[in-house]
């Protein structure tokens, strides 16, 4: 009875991983096809799996970010000065702008949603000060203006 | 000779998460629909032992492999995406199987290591009751309606019954053959021999249009 039941979980392993091998093989319309016959919604099945991937791109960014920050964190220690951002929202958009037209490289530092500067909402520009801010990009300026 | 070195270096190039974010953008609708079937049906084969995984876990974690340094990086000029992410689906697949889990457990605390009842009896925890394995009474009842893999290899088998040639690859399939030796001993061409594999796969979709059942 129990080598029975072992033999069933092998097979029923074989015939799934050369069912896997099948779809991996044909052609992506063939399969396509075969969904749409036995009445699945391939729009809605192509809709899931970019979902899928690109959160998983998005949880690689916060991942990223994460790292970034508590690998800033680490080396300047908790005891951290906050950088005081101009109290308009207009005076923290141009604060933003001239950042990044003196150091462009910045922008790839910010998050996707904070990269399309037109559309950006004023609490979109004040999170993305914030954001430059824990990855220390004014204290670099802070600390040239010192010395 | 530096334009063949900047070719190489073109070759060697890793995407960006920008390119990688273009590429999925522009697979099309049927390289996506492909996608989520390999997905679920490489999840039908893990969930048995896996626990917790669920649809879109092996896609997500693929992509993710892809962008991790040193993981598996996607050359844009040498290798392509699909390709790539389902080799990635089915190493991660692995990986969770023989471990048997998709994520480390929940960490036990001191508190729920010592539980009694009024008599002084020792009583599981929550949280040991989540981590064991076997089921309760209730999970018991539902298990027991759902079929055994012998059950389901036999109505894979049922499918294909009057059809001679897919009974017989799926018979090779379940004694651990592969194609050309399946091939070899049935006499087929592979285009008979694939006709064949597309049968097995058209019956089982239209029997299970949303995948296959959960086994005892």
């Amino acid at each position: 009875m129990c080598s029975d039941r072992r033999d069933a979980k092998k097979e029923l392993d074989a015939i799934l991983e050369e069912l896997l091998n099948s779809i991996e093989a044909a052609p992506a319309e063939e399969i396509a096809d075969e969904l749409r016959a036995v009445g699945r919604d391939v729009n809605s099945m192509a809709a899931e799996a970019k979902h899928s991937l690109l959160s998983g791109v998005k949880r690689f960014e916060q991942r990223k970010l994460q790292a970034a920050r508590e690998a800033y964190k680490s080396r300047t220690g908790a005891q951290r000065k906050k950088h005081a951002l101009p109290s308009t929202p207009a005076g923290r958009r141009d604060h933003l702008l001239a950042i990044l037209a003196a150091k462009p490289q910045m922008q790839a530092m910010l998050t996707v949603q904070h990269r399309d500067f037109e559309s950006l909402t004023d609490d979109d520009v004040k999170s993305a000060l914030e954001e430059l801010g824990e990855l220390g990009v004014f204290e670099d300026d802070e600390g040239k203006q010192s010395k | 000779m530096v334009e063949n070195a900047g070719r190489d270096r073109d070759q060697e190039r890793v995407a960006t998460t920008d390119e990688v974010r273009g590429a999925i953008n522009s697979l099309s609708l049927a390289d996506l629909a492909k996608l989520k079937k390999f997905d679920e049906t490489l999840t039908e084969k893990i969930r048995r032992r896996v626990w917790g995984v669920g649809a879109g876990d092996l896609l997500q974690e693929a992509i993710i492999s892809v962008l991790e340094a040193g993981r598996r990086n996607w050359k844009p000029n040498q290798v392509d995406l699909m390709g790539l992410l389902m080799g990635a689906m089915r190493s991660i697949a692995s990986n969770w199987s023989r471990k048997g889990l998709k994520t480390e457990p929940p960490p036990r605390l001191d508190s729920d290591l010592v539980s009694v009842n009024e008599d002084g009896d020792q009583i599981p925890t929550a949280l040991e009751a989540a981590l064991d394995g076997r089921p309760n009474p209730e999970q018991f009842l539902l298990m027991s309606e759902l079929p055994s893999e012998e059950a389901l290899v036999t109505e894979l088998e049922n499918l294909v019954r009057d059809d001679l040639v897919a009974s017989l690859v799926m018979e090779g399939w379940k004694n651990g053959m592969k194609g050309p030796e399946i091939r070899d001993s049935l006499d087929l061409t592979q285009k008979e021999h694939e006709a064949a594999i597309k049968r097995i796969r058209r019956k089982r979709d239209a029997r299970w249009p949303k995948g296959l059942p959960y086994v005892q």
